[in-house]
């Protein structure tokens, strides 16, 4: 550190001036991101390999050298199993509840989806296409591959031989104590707070823990979960992180593809809006409270059903809100750093008052420290 | 370490093969995958003992463990048996 407290290892390393690191699914807030000095990461699980492929060289056509990474969501578990009679298993009074929703909700039925991707399905065709999103990043030399659930151990020496950095997501200590031994680059402590599929572990309880399973070896430390502000970047450093991975915040920003009604919900919502719901999945995934989250806690309405029999049941019905823009009934996933956003802004503003404020909050300490 | 290919393997880069020092082992294991064709994911915590099954797949290989008598899984989880990647499998013995 050269007296600047948010010159970390992470932008000694990296070559970023802040360490604000960035998760968001569209690319101009990558970018933006990383042109104010921070770092950003694109969520492409979703893309198809000549999208992901596009995307990678708009980012570097807009941002030159600075750094920047991919986050894919590399699989930890999977079932051997053949699904074909799992529609027999879905009961009827799901299938009955689903259509008092649509009626309720007043979703006209929808045309059909055209671009299902066969190669989606099967698991011998999911590590495939793990693998297939593993080559595009080594192929055009994307600086971070960032894994967001399951270890990254099995690609490190080839990501390292490439130039690579390669970062983990865990949610608890003994994940990131396996992932140090084989030796990723950045762990990132992902506490409870955060959105989508969060741990179990809160992110002040994780974090130091897997700071102090870091110490000596070569591995930086994110803190990740419930971050939006200066306040918790400055606490952050404190608690011996390298700097910050934040993915609500950017939700709200100008360059931010979400809706902008999902926006304006997100400015007005409270902390406890942030809701775990099975609805949409049958797996929790914590998310901004609609009317489809609220509808599966009413009285009278069935227990979710389990993976993937939830998804079958539900996803025509949720096809049919999203094309008829039923804004009360739609989403988005976030954690409850919601409760730090005020307003719709630049993303380079959002990292820029980051960072102004934490630097404040040092200065402070430090004062108080040099008149105690 | 003794494997073998079972018969009828290997299917495209990935080869199953039988590891007769892993059959019995107790252990846990943190899994998750994407949630159906949506950006999100799901973490899971399985414990159970390993049925010796053991899948190799691409170059570098990637490892995964067949996981049987799950005595610990997600409350939605119905089936019998889970493949956890050989990073986040611990073993109690």
């Amino acid at each position: 550190m050269d007296g600047n407290p948010l010159n970390t290892k992470l932008c000694e390393e990296y070559g970023c001036e802040i360490p604000v690191v960035a998760f968001a699914h569209t690319k101009d807030v990558i970018a933006a991101v990383s042109n104010a000095g921070g770092i950003g990461i694109l969520g492409a699980t979703g893309l198809k390999p000549d999208e992901l492929r596009s995307d990678i060289r708009w980012i570097r056509d807009k941002i030159g050298d600075k750094p920047f990474g991919v986050d894919l969501l590399v699989p930890a578990s999977f079932v051997e199993g053949n699904r074909e009679d799992l529609d027999e298993m879905i009961p009827d009074e799901h299938r009955t509840f689903v259509q008092h929703v649509k009626s309720v909700s007043g979703a006209p039925d929808s045309p059909p989806p055209s671009d299902i991707d066969p190669t989606y399905s099967g698991y011998e065709n999911l590590l495939e296409r793990s693998r297939q999103q593993l080559d595009i990043l080594f192929e055009e030399k994307v600086p971070i591959f960032a894994s967001g659930l399951g270890s990254p151990a099995f690609i490190i020496e080839r990501a390292h031989q490439e130039g690579m950095k390669v970062w983990g997501l865990v949610g608890l200590p003994r994940q990131a104590r396996r992932q140090i031994e084989a030796g990723v680059d950045v762990v990132v402590a992902q506490g409870y707070d955060s959105g989508g599929h969060s741990g179990t572990v809160g992110t002040f309880t994780l974090v130091p823990e897997i700071v102090r399973m870091a110490e000596g070896t070569d591995t930086l430390v994110l803190t990740a979960g419930g971050v939006s502000s200066g306040k918790h970047l400055a606490a952050s450093i404190a608690m011996g992180s390298a700097g910050v991975w934040t993915g609500t915040i950017w939700l709200a920003t100008h360059e931010s593809e979400t809706a902008m009604f999902l926006k304006q919900r997100i400015i007005d919502s409270k902390v406890e809006d942030a809701v775990q719901s099975r609805a949409m999945s049958g797996k929790p995934i914590r998310q901004l409270r609609s009317r489809w989250s609220d509808i599966w806690k009413e009285d009278g309405a069935p227990d979710t059903l389990p993976m993937p029999l939830q998804g079958m049941l539900v996803n025509d019905v949720l096809r049919d809100i999203k094309e008829a823009n039923l804004e009360d009934w739609m989403t988005t996933p976030a954690g409850q750093a919601i409760v730090g956003i005020d307003a719709i802004k630049p993303a380079a503003e959002v990292v820029y008052e980051m960072a102004d404020e934490a630097l404040e909050l040092f200065e402070r300490a430090t004062e108080n420290s040099a008149t105690a | 370490m003794s494997e073998k290919i079972e018969s009828g393997q290997p299917k495209g880069s990935m080869q199953i093969t039988l590891d007769s020092e892993l059959v019995g082992r107790r252990v846990e294991a943190d899994g998750g995958a994407q949630v159906g064709n949506t950006n999100f994911a799901s973490r899971a915590a399985f414990e159970g003992v390993l049925t010796g099954r053991k899948i190799v797949q691409g170059d570098p290989p990637w490892y995964w463990l067949e996981i049987g008598q799950l005595s610990v899984k997600p409350d939605d989880f119905k089936d019998e048996f889970v493949w956890c990647e050989e990073s986040y499998v611990y073993s109690f013995d």
